[in-house]
């Protein structure tokens, strides 16, 4: 006896489609399972048999076949177990055949009988064709995200069976609330009230939130970098819906825990230790190529402390993603396209001592302080568009009670300027191509002369100049002023580049 | 091989007078080869020469006769550190070829001078560690004093301030002017501004000095590269370590000891509390070489060393005059001891805060238009910046936390104010250009 039921296995964030198709027939009492399972996938065999025996289900004795087809692609994971029990059920004839039929099934299956969640679930049901997908109850809410499918939730296989028996007995996907009635958490981010002076600082956050700009602080320690970094997320606009979707789609196949709605709304904030691998970074590995943390990062936050610390090697990697927002990883059996669009705010100490920036108190031999700097390499430093100098706030500053801006504030000014960008076509004004700064963003008869004699005086290079330009269309944006881009907001671009000097004495380019 | 001179910091023991050594004629070139042999620093050089001619001395080496006796001494290397060592030394000599070594370095124009000769820098034959051996790059010295009015070493940290090195080169360039030659020691930061400063005025000044810790003719740092050239044409590079000979750890406390020998003053500009150039500062008193040194902010810690100097009684100095105060005094109280002291050296007005400093001639900048707005038309947004600011380097964090502006504000006005030349931008912040905006 034959059955065919439709499933689907993880490759990077995408699902590809399988069917699972299982015989059973005369020969010896047997399980084997061929179309390229992987070590776990295999290991479905044994799952499956406990769950049939633990829900009261008849093992066949008889010579059961399953094929996972294609059987070209590598199939991953536990995913495929329940697909597997429930072509088992049909093949043996436990459920008729028809009730089966245009349903599919993903789901890891425990010895007890229950229904386990997998990764990627939301993208494993956009992948399969058919109209409705039972999926583990856990991940009801995400799979409901998918439109045209119809989700059910499982808990265990016995009430898969009695399910397929008598048409019901799974459990709905509630109702979604209306694009407009989302009522977003807050993040639980530090507020930005909590950090005292740091007004440079804190307006390039402000100019980072805003425009997407890549963001280096470099400082002592104990300036409070970090503590500024991770202010960022409660500053970010929440997530669009195609935003909201794609970060959650990458979230669910690296198997991070998933909000209860189902669904990432508020941008993430990823913060990887500096023993980071490439490997890490940017996705890869094994099997179904687990998506990196630049893909994690994507629609958020990257943030990468003590940038001076990373091997210089995982480092460079970084380029090519902060180039084109995506990363291809290419291996020898496959390879997958990942988002990472991301906002990158890294921390770096000017120095080994950290003091590096008050020139004078910083003991650190010229060749050391060389060699520290060259960890950071050109190019690299290059695609930062802020580079901010943050110093140690003095302690009469600490103890002031008069409270900073709160973040809601900062945040409300984002969004509008967010929104000034949207007019303009773009997610944020770092995305603008240059070919349209001359159409959006042209420059002040002053503003111009300013750039040509920083271009002159090789203050600024023609790399930065591009840079500068989008930096003060955001800065425009958040006074809500109309362009050509003012001398003054070009003066405050400028002088929030400036950090670069400090970083070893590299010219601010 | 031991990053240490194998008699360690005995380079400094002294004997009662200037250190004899058993000479031959014609034996420089032995000289020479035995100060080549692996860790051999002054002291051992020195040891070694005490009891035998270099020719002598080498071919004893080189046979390995040389006992290891010859190197006990107290507080010395083991026995079989010593005899390991004249293996190393006898391996070492078995490649030299003294004439021939000794003919390529002079015809790669560097001098050499043995302790006794006529043409032994005078300098140093007072000192009573002095080389058996040193060598020099650029002008001869002869056996007079290398500049009449004096020696002064201007040292300092290598991790300088741009304060620091303002100073250095204006004191280095002051010095030369007034016919003083400036010594010192070819580092980075204090050490490279003043002889930098030296080298502006070097056109009818004095011609400056370098005492380095490496053979004269290896650069080190290389950053200096520019700069050691133009001192080996306008005045002289001198070392005791031999050409070629990688400038290591050891030697530096021991070039101190010279630098401090050839100079009637020593001026410390920047200094951390502890460091290289408060180990010249010991060396310097232990010899009663005046020590005087620049004051700085009490805040900076370049300018810890030279504050604590000031406080345990060093002379103050603000400017060259300063120096060549100091430097009367001393010469009057060699040449005549119990005669009253000579008129001390003409001095000008004192240079008011707006006069270009010593013998660095930078006319003030100017706006495009030659227009430097007047303190009185100021609005007040530039006035509290200017206010805000010194001559230090100030960041622009601190600039808001004093002014209380915001960002773009306090950006615009000083773009201004730098457009203007009132200010100058630098890495890390800003600060008032040199005669100012505060006057």
């Amino acid at each position: 006896m034959l059955a065919s039921v439709p499933s689907a296995t993880l490759l990077g964030v995408q699902g590809r489609p399988v069917a699972v198709e299982v015989h059973v027939g005369p020969g010896l009492p047997g399980f084997s399972i061929v179309g390229l399972p992987d070590a776990a996938c295999r290991e479905a065999r044994d799952r499956v048999r406990a769950a049939f025996v633990s829900s009261g289900l008849a093992w066949p004795t008889r010579r059961v076949t399953v094929n996972l087809a294609p059987s070209g692609i590598r199939k991953a994971g536990a995913g495929l177990d329940l697909a597997i029990a429930v072509a088992l059920l049909a093949a043996t004839g436990a459920v008729d055949g028809r009730a089966v039929d245009g349903c599919a099934f993903l789901g890891e299956l425990g010895l007890d009988g229950s229904v386990r969640p997998v990764p990627g679930v939301l993208a494993l049901v956009e992948a399969v064709a058919a109209k409705t997908v039972v999926v583990p109850v856990a991940s009801l809410a995400e799979a409901s995200l998918v439109p045209g499918r119809r989700a059910l939730g499982a808990r265990t296989l016995r009430e898969v069976l009695e399910a397929l028996r008598t048409g019901e007995g799974l459990v709905d996907a509630a109702p979604r609330p209306a694009g407009d009635g989302r009522n977003i958490a807050p993040h639980p981010a530090p507020d930005l009230s909590a950090v005292h002076g740091q007004l440079v600082a804190r307006r390039a956050l402000e100019v980072a939130a805003a425009g997407g700009h890549h963001l280096l602080l470099s400082g002592p320690p104990g300036s409070g970098k970090t503590m500024l970094a991770r202010c960022l997320p409660g500053l970010l606009p929440a997530l669009g819906p195609a935003e909201a979707l794609e970060t959650t789609k990458v979230h669910s196949a690296a198997g991070l825990p998933l909000p209860a709605s189902g669904l990432v709304e508020r941008p993430p904030f990823r913060a990887p230790h500096h023993s980071c691998s490439a490997v890490a970074l940017l996705g890869g590995g094994s099997g179904p190529m687990r998506p990196g943390e630049v893909s994690l990062a994507t629609n958020g936050v990257l943030f990468l402390d003590e940038l001076g610390e990373f091997p210089p090697s995982v480092l460079e990697t970084l380029r090519q993603p902060l180039e084109d927002g995506t990363i291809l990883v290419a291996r020898a059996r496959a390879s997958v396209v990942l988002p990472a669009r991301f906002l990158l705010v890294a921390a770096t100490n000017p120095c080994p001592c950290g003091l590096g920036d008050a020139r004078g108190a910083c003991r650190c031999s010229p060749s050391m302080r060389e060699r520290y700097a060259r960890r950071l390499s050109a190019p690299l430093l290059d695609r930062f568009d802020l580079l901010v100098a943050v110093r140690r706030v003095p302690e009469r500053e600490l103890l002031d009670p008069a409270g900073a801006e709160r973040s809601c504030a900062v945040a409300a000014r984002v969004a509008a300027a967010r929104r000034l960008a949207a007019a303009r076509g773009l997610r944020c004004n770092a995305e603008l191509p240059s070919d349209r700064l001359e159409d959006l963003a042209p420059l002040s008869g002053p503003a111009r002369r300013l750039l040509e004699a920083r271009l002159r005086s090789g203050a600024l290079s023609a790399r930065g100049l591009d840079r500068v330009r989008r930096v003060a269309l955001t800065l425009a944006d958040l006074d809500g002023a109309q362009p050509p881009i003012a001398w003054e907001h070009l003066v405050v671009a400028l002088e929030l580049r400036a950090g670069a000097g400090v970083l070893a004495g590299r010219g601010s380019s | 091989m031991s990053a240490r001179d194998d008699l360690g910091t005995a380079g400094l023991e002294e004997g009662p007078g200037p250190p004899s050594i058993r000479r031959e004629p014609e034996d420089a070139a032995w000289v020479v080869a035995l100060s080549e042999l692996p860790g051999v620093g002054p002291a051992t050089l020195r040891r070694l020469l005490a009891t035998q001619g270099a020719r002598a001395c080498w071919q004893a080496v080189r046979a390995g006769r040389l006992g290891a006796s010859a190197l006990a001494r107290p507080g010395g290397p083991a026995p079989e550190r010593r005899r390991e060592l004249l293996e190393r030394w006898q391996a070492t000599a078995r490649a030299q070829a003294p004439e021939q070594d000794l003919a390529e370095i002079r015809r790669r124009g560097i001098a050499v001078y043995v302790l006794g000769d006529e043409a032994y820098p005078a300098a140093l034959a007072g000192e009573p560690t002095a080389p058996a051996v040193c060598f020099g790059l650029g002008r001869a010295l002869g056996a007079g004093a290398c500049s009449p009015c004096g020696c002064v070493a201007v040292v300092g940290t290598r991790s300088s301030t741009h304060y620091g090195e303002e100073v250095a080169a204006s004191l280095g360039a002051g010095l030369a002017a007034a016919g003083v030659s400036v010594v010192s020691g070819l580092a980075t930061g204090i050490d490279a501004a003043a002889h930098l400063g030296a080298l502006a005025a070097s056109q009818r000044g004095a011609a400056p000095l370098a005492i380095v810790g490496g053979g004269v003719d290896v650069v080190y740092p290389a950053s200096n590269r520019r700069l050691w050239s133009r001192v080996a044409e306008a005045g002289t590079i001198l070392s005791e370590a031999p050409p070629g000979a990688r400038p290591a750890r050891w030697r530096f406390p021991l070039r101190n000891r010279l630098i401090v020998a050839a100079s009637d003053v020593v001026v410390v500009v920047e200094a951390h509390r502890t460091g290289g150039a408060m180990h010249a500062v010991e060396v310097a008193l232990s010899r009663a070489v005046p020590v005087a040194a620049v004051p700085g902010s009490v805040r900076s810690a370049a300018s810890e060393g030279t504050n604590a100097l000031i406080a345990d009684g060093a002379a103050l100095v603000r400017d060259a005059d300063d120096v060549l105060a100091l430097l009367a005094l001393r010469q009057a109280a060699r040449r005549a001891p119990v005669h009253a002291l000579p008129p001390p050296p003409v001095r000008g007005r004192r240079p008011g805060p707006g006069d270009a400093p010593l013998g660095v001639e930078t006319p003030r900048e100017q706006a495009p238009d030659g227009t430097v707005p007047a303190p009185g038309r100021r609005d007040p947004t530039t006035e509290a910046i200017v206010s805000a600011l010194g001559t230090e380097t100030t960041g622009l964090e601190v600039v808001l936390g004093r002014t209380r502006l915001d960002l773009g504000t306090a950006c615009v006005a000083l773009e201004a104010l730098v457009a203007h030349g009132e200010v100058l931008r630098e890495p890390g912040g800003y600060r008032l250009a040199r005669g100012g905006a505060r006057r």
